[in-house]
């Protein structure tokens, strides 16, 4: 039993000592702790102008409720997703992409591959998605 | 015959977490995203543990080439294994619609397929692990039994 945990003990402070000096060397903590410019808090998002609503949660859960107004738009639907909000879209007209909750990732990749695929400069994922929309009372 | 087969099970383990650990070392933003994605934990947190739990999964799987190592190797992993049944068992009930993370950015599997190929790999563990004891017990009874002068 001492054996295991002196080797677990050891094994888990060299690896962490391996996992900083990559974290630091390669600047992944840095990115981590940099604030997201694509990030936007609640009141922000609702106090842009004209705003276009992005929901890239799974397609069922945006038929069971979203919010007005909101586009489906996620990895798995791209391109007929896409087709809708090109048809919205115009130049310098901010959009924000919204997911399940706190940690969502969907939201962040939807927003950057459309700042990377079509260079729109306004785009933002909303901070604790869903989570955050349900308790101001947004969405039912 | 059954000590070969267990010698290939145990390379195969080796190289399995090697390779997973390695493949996550390649992109830890992604593997990040894909914590963060589980809502345990957050921001810098996640970071550290997506370069934290690949080293520790290399660093076993080269442990499990020396035998005096190979069986701390395979309780430790096995530990980690229970601890990412965990995770996956969490976000299975609270119906969390995300990719395991246990490849790296490339390759996406969902958390319930995760759940059931990582019972297969804890059974595989466990196996190996009583696989090397029973041998190492054999060897030693061979020892303690050898030619008498």
């Amino acid at each position: 039993m001492i054996k295991v945990l002196s080797f677990g003990a050891a094994l888990a402070l060299f690896s962490l000592l391996l996992a900083g000096a990559q974290g630091v060397i390669g600047g992944h903590f840095a990115d981590a702790l940099r604030p997201d410019p694509m990030a936007i808090e609640m009141e922000a998002a609702f106090a842009l102008y004209n705003p276009i609503w992005l929901d890239s949660r799974p397609e069922a859960a945006f038929e069971a409720g979203h919010l007005a107004g909101a586009y489906l738009l996620n990895e798995d639907e791209w391109e007929a997703g896409l087709d809708v909000l090109m048809q919205e879209w115009s130049p310098g007209r901010p959009v924000v992409v919204y997911c399940d909750g706190g940690g969502c990732a969907a939201s962040r990749q939807v927003a950057l591959r459309l700042r990377e695929e079509f260079q729109m400069e306004a785009v933002y994922w909303l901070v604790d998605g869903w989570d955050a929309l349900e308790s101001a009372g947004k969405v039912k | 015959m059954m000590k070969a087969l267990n010698r290939l099970l145990l390379i195969a383990l080796g190289l399995f977490f090697f390779t997973t650990g390695s493949m996550k070392l390649l992109d830890p933003a992604a593997f990040a995203e894909a914590i963060l994605g589980y809502r345990i934990i957050d921001g810098f947190w996640a970071m550290l543990f997506a370069l934290w739990i690949p080293w520790a999964e290399c660093l076993l799987a080269v442990a499990l080439a020396w035998r005096s190592w190979r069986e701390q190797a395979l309780i430790v992993l096995l530990g980690l294994m229970i601890g990412f049944q965990g995770a996956l068992a969490s976000a299975y009930l609270r119906g969390l619609d995300i990719s395991c993370g246990c490849f790296g950015a490339d390759v996406s599997s969902s958390v319930g397929f995760a759940l059931v190929r990582n019972c297969a790999l804890m059974a595989l563990i466990a196996y190996v692990f009583r696989a090397e004891r029973r041998e190492r017990t054999i060897a030693g009874e061979e020892e303690s039994t050898g030619p008498q002068p």
